[in-house]
């Protein structure tokens, strides 16, 4: 039963992380990861002097379990939201699913192998935000050996309990609700609504900030040893044990509470595989991919009308993200989180921070402040870094219909620096808003289109160059593919090195920082230009194919 | 006319898979492409169709060079490839349209044979379905039938009837049979033994990369001194058997 349980997770994950018959793109992980490197130390360093600020004050009033709390509720609430999204697509969206219901397996073995891919998840964001804190506080506080022993083991049970109840949450209105039948909507809806619930939370939070309420309660709360760790971890218990397990690690409560949260996690897994094994193929077997009807003679002859090959081109693609729930969440309604996100600190934001910053703040470090969030804003753009990926099976088509290179690369980049463009447009318009100058705001749009095009290009380069085309799911196409990510860290890692020299640069006024920024993002983009136009050719696109 | 010369290719620096074959499909014939799983047959296609660059060799289509000239070359042949779940995000409707915006056909020419071959292959009830939704015949059906929307002169099938229903299968046959009927080249490849002797006027058999045997099912069994089928011969000539 446990081999055909592993053989099924093996599989599953294999599908996940495999390129069939591509070559290794290690190099190009291991070249970004050392140019992250300095970034991540300084990020480091900055991070330890603020635990280490925060754990002295604390300690002055005995309270600094509350850290341990806190950061053990941060995660467990990121896991959750996360693991909402992470559970629909992976468990209901995909669609390989189907490929194993005929298969002699239990519904929880199908439902361990389909949680490993979003728990491996689980674990690199816990080792990226847990694994840091428990050195820094340990050597903060001078832990015995048994507070990382402890730390080790939370980190290895604490992620799977956040994950198991948003996991048997999902299931059973999956199961009861049947939320559409139509799966494409459904995705699409789960999608755009989980965006929509993190915002409503950040609403909720910001509006219920009343500054006087919360110093009274926190005083009431620092008169008691461990109050504030009880105060904040009140709605997750687990937070509360493992912060104390932590805490108490040099004596027996310390062992005491790490029981409770072991005995917590054994009680969320043995739920988890018990709700799996009772609705998780109810829930799945609901769903189908619906069906459009037929077409009336008007609409017939309004879809065959002769148009130019780019124009049909764009439309192509332009028709496909927008009908495909993985690449209309990935490619546009992602790129909407970050403006959108802006706008609603900027509007709940009572202290007027965002707004009377353009006063005080000298035009030149406006400037560069503003390319700086274009920068992060446009870095990521998944529309040009999956644009030949996205192709799939469909690749070939590329080459043997008669489309000219040129009007395949300028359609694929012309539909990326499009989608980019819209949610850029909210923060121009939230720059209006806050009445920036119109110098500088003009100096910055023209800037940041610029950059872009020239991002759009690299994105799209480079997906040209490490294409993933053997996806048998669209999920496929995202998962395991860290170069999305790391691409955008690397833009905002190198420019932001060079608004660094630009701010501490001995250039007060702020023509010259313009001239300085636009000079730099013409030669750049002149350059990559020069190099898409010469060195991209019909044999690039085959060569995909010979893999 | 279709005119392979010499072509070889290899993948992976050292693996061969076509090694210098040569091959004339003339005008006015039906062509079988015949070899076992890995013989070569899909990457001569690729190569054939621009997919797949040629390493040594020419291939000339209506005495046009696909690689000097792809696009020319690409506008007179037709090409049904052996994977059908392409732009499943795409109405069947809007994929045919694609395909003939691709190919530059006039509105009223595309409407026109739009409807004709849709009813030929009863697909005109799905056309305003999702590719998603189809099955694999109807999915096969759709390929098809955007190739002969810009009516090319010669028409590549990468295993054209795999998954037909039998009427459309037949329709599709007839069609191939009509099109080298006009002096115009057909070159298909398949598995299926029986329907190329049935309907090949001459077959290519490959294996390892290399022509085995071109010409007439006659003359293959007259150089094979039998009579047996073309399975059996097929079986003999490739050591299957």
């Amino acid at each position: 039963m446990m081999r055909n349980t592993w053989t099924v997770t093996w599989t599953m994950l294999k599908m996940q992380y495999t390129s069939a018959g591509k070559h290794s793109n290690a190099w190009i992980y291991i070249f970004l990861a050392v140019m992250l490197v300095p970034f991540f130390m300084i990020l480091l360093n900055g991070i330890s002097s603020i635990i280490a600020a925060a754990y002295h004050f604390l300690a002055e009033v005995n309270q600094e379990s509350l850290l341990l709390g806190f950061v053990l509720l941060v995660l467990a609430a990121v896991i959750f939201i996360l693991s909402i999204v992470m559970i629909l697509s992976a468990f209901y969206f995909s669609d390989d699913i189907t490929a194993y219901i005929p298969l002699p397996l239990h519904p929880y073995q199908l439902l361990i192998g389909k949680a490993a891919n979003p728990l491996i998840y689980n674990y690199l964001l816990s080792a990226l935000l847990f694994l840091p804190f428990l050195f820094i506080y340990g050597s903060i506080s001078n832990a015995p050996l048994l507070f990382y022993i402890y730390g080790f083991i939370l980190f290895i049970i604490f992620p799977a309990i956040p994950f198991a109840v948003a996991a048997m949450i999902l299931m059973f209105i999956m199961r009861y609700v049947n939320i559409a039948k139509n799966k494409d909507r459904s995705k699409i809806f789960m999608g755009i609504g989980s965006l929509l619930f993190i915002i409503f939370i950040n609403v909720i939070v910001r509006l219920n900030m009343d500054e006087a309420a919360l110093v009274d309660m926190l005083t009431t709360y620092m008169q008691e040893q461990e109050g504030l760790l009880r105060m904040v971890t009140v709605i997750y218990p687990p937070a509360y044990f493992g912060a104390s397990s932590l805490h108490f690690a040099g004596s027996w409560f310390g062992f005491l509470f790490l029981i409770s949260v072991i005995g917590i996690f054994a009680i969320s897994v043995f739920l988890f595989v018990v709700a799996g094994q009772r609705f998780y193929l109810k829930g799945v077997r609901g769903m189908s991919s619906g069906s459009m009807g037929t077409l009336s003679d008007k609409a017939s002859s309004k879809l065959t009308k002769q148009r130019a090959i780019r124009k049909t081109y764009i439309r192509k693609e332009i028709k496909i993200i927008l009908r495909t729930p993985v690449f209309l969440m990935q490619c546009v309604v992602q790129t909407f989180f970050f403006p959108i996100f802006l706008t609603i600190i900027l509007f709940l934001d009572t202290s007027e921070g965002l707004s009377t910053l353009t006063q005080t703040t000298s035009d030149k470090k406006l400037l560069l402040i503003l390319f700086m969030l274009s920068i992060v804003m446009l870095s990521g753009n998944v529309t040009a870094s999956t644009a030949i990926s996205r192709d799939g099976a469909s690749q070939k088509l590329n080459l043997f219909l008669p489309i000219p290179l040129k009007s395949i690369i300028y359609a694929k980049l012309f539909v990326a620096y499009a989608i980019t463009i819209i949610p850029f447009i909210i923060m121009v318009a939230v720059g209006v808003y806050i009445h920036i100058p119109w110098h500088i705001l003009v100096s910055w749009i023209c800037i940041a289109l610029v950059y872009n095009w020239l991002s759009t290009m690299i994105n799209f380069m480079i997906d040209l160059y490490h294409p993933k085309l053997h996806w048998t799911d669209e999920q496929e196409l995202f998962k395991g593919r860290y170069i999305l990510f790391l691409l955008s860290l690397a833009q905002t890692a190198i420019f932001g090195i060079l608004t660094i020299i630009i701010w501490k640069a001995n250039i007060t006024s702020f023509y010259p920082t313009v001239l300085i920024l636009g000079s730099i993002m013409l030669i750049l983009t002149c350059i990559v230009q020069g190099y898409l136009s010469k060195k991209i050719k019909l044999t690039t696109l085959q060569n995909i194919e010979t893999g | 006319m279709i005119e392979i010369t010499h072509i070889s290719k290899t993948f992976d620096g050292n693996h061969k898979i076509i090694e210098d074959l040569t091959l004339t499909i003339p005008d006015g014939k039906i062509v079988g492409f015949l070899g076992p799983n890995g013989a070569g047959k899909s990457t001569t296609i690729n190569m054939m169709t621009g997919i797949l660059p040629i390493d040594k060799g020419t291939i000339t289509l209506n005495g046009i060079d696909i690689e000097k000239e792809p696009l020319k070359a690409k506008q007179i042949f037709g090409f049904v490839p052996d994977r059908s779940d392409i732009f499943l995000r795409l109405k069947g409707l809007e994929y045919l349209n694609f395909i003939a915006d691709i190919y530059q056909v006039p509105t009223d020419i595309r409407q026109e044979k739009i409807k004709y071959y849709s009813e030929q292959f009863s697909i005109d009830h799905a056309l305003g379905n999702y590719i998603q939704s189809y099955s694999h015949g109807m999915r096969q059906k759709i390929m098809v039938t955007a190739v002969l929307l810009h009516n090319p002169s010669i028409w590549i099938l990468d295993e054209p009837l795999t998954g037909l229903d039998p009427k459309s299968s037949y329709t599709l046959k007839q069609m191939m049979r009509d099109h080298a009927d006009q002096g115009n080249t057909v070159f298909f490849s398949s598995h299926g033994l029986e329907v190329v002797e049935q309907l090949c006027d001459e077959v290519a058999i490959i294996n390892h990369g290399e022509l085995l045997f071109y010409g007439t099912i006659e003359q293959l069994q007259k150089e094979y001194q039998t009579d047996q089928s073309l399975e059996n011969v097929f079986l003999e000539l490739t050591n299957d058997a």
